[in-house]
């Protein structure tokens, strides 16, 4: 039998989250090896309880929780790297809206806030606009992220004010737009990060890299950026 | 997206990030300069210290060395203050406070160390 305890949470009904323990028979799982599949069959077993998820793949990001204490994809995580009871609790620093979702909009509107596309008031070409192996090679480690909220939700900063730090998420998405040889508004969006919330809140904690399901480096990104603006400045 | 002129917000990020890095530096040097040379040419009794500290070189250098001790506490508590203390009321107060316990500080050094 495999152990869970699971954060149960309704807010309409519920005056206090509460944990709740679960048991599943290996041999239902007929070899599927991930923390997805378990969670599937135990909402199963209790229908009742609530988690996102889509993909199953590691690529919509819409599964990520804290499991055993660290954020990470239930789709991608071996049932066989965990200890025993799984404990299984939402995203830290969320809203709860029941169980294992959390809203997600605090998170969304840092997102939104560093306008995440291509700003380029240049007459379009004839054809796409092109770009040389090299600067394309620049957004390789940021251009995968998932946008699933691991890194953020994990870092201590984000927890204190997420209304005005932008967290490591944003900030990776933020670099990614500003080393766009494509994009025109570098200098925009350096002026829109350099205040004493948006980017400096971030104090290298390194919570981000260890949570990143993707392997990416939020905190080597935000270092990037602190060295855009120095050279800016000098 | 907000648009500001380059370094016009007060209190910008980046002037204390920089200040902060720069007085760890300069903090770290000295640190290591003051050990070398005490290991160097060791210390024992009240002449040795006075000798050894009473040269023009030595208080300014320690004197810079408290002003960036300083200017690095003040930045990193402020940082501290930032993130935990949303109030800001009581984190003006606090950061009065930090202020004057500071200048007290570094005028005791000024005493202590310039002779004034």
């Amino acid at each position: 039998m495999i152990r869970f305890s699971i954060y149960r949470y309704d807010p309409d009904k519920d005056a206090k989250p509460r944990m709740q323990d679960f048991e599943l028979d290996e041999a239902l799982l007929e070899g599927r090896q991930m923390l997805l599949d378990a969670m599937l069959l135990l909402k199963a077993q209790d229908d009742t309880l609530s988690f996102r998820r889509s993909c199953r793949e590691g690529v919509c990001g819409s599964d990520a929780m804290s499991i055993n204490g660290r954020n990470g994809l239930a789709c991608v995580t071996p049932l066989s790297d965990l200890k025993q009871p799984i404990t299984l609790r939402p995203l830290p620093g969320m809203p709860v809206v029941r169980d294992l979702v959390v809203d997600m909009e605090p998170f969304y509107k840092q997102y939104r806030s560093i306008k995440p596309w291509l700003i380029n008031d240049e007459p379009e070409p004839e054809i796409e606009r092109l770009q040389s192996d090299e600067d394309r090679r620049k957004l390789d480690g940021l251009y995968e992220c998932i946008l699933c909220g691991c890194c953020s939700t994990s870092c201590p900063s984000f927890w204190w004010n997420p209304d005005k730090y932008l967290g490591p998420a944003a900030l990776l998405q933020s670099y990614r737009f500003l080393v766009d040889s494509r994009d025109k508004a570098t200098s925009e969006r350096l002026d829109d990060l350099e205040d004493p919330f948006r980017l400096f809140r971030c104090h290298s904690i390194m919570n981000c890299v260890e949570a990143c399901p993707k392997g990416l480096n939020p905190a080597l990104a935000i270092h990037h950026i602190r060295e855009m603006l120095l050279r800016r400045s000098s | 997206m907000r648009r500001t002129e380059r370094g016009s917000r007060s209190g910008g990020g980046l002037g204390e990030w920089i200040i902060q890095r720069v007085s760890a530096v300069y903090v770290l040097l000295f640190t290591v300069w003051l050990g070398v040379s005490l290991s160097v040419s060791p210390v024992h009794s009240h002449a040795d210290w006075v000798s050894f500290s009473s040269g023009y070189f030595f208080r300014a250098a320690a004197i810079l060395f408290i002003v960036s001790l300083l200017i690095h506490a003040w930045t990193g508590l402020k940082s501290v203050f930032l993130d935990y203390v949303h109030n800001w009321r009581l984190r003006f107060v606090l950061l009065m406070t930090l202020a004057l316990l500071f200048t007290g500080m570094l005028a005791w050094a000024l005493i202590v160390i310039g002779g004034v």
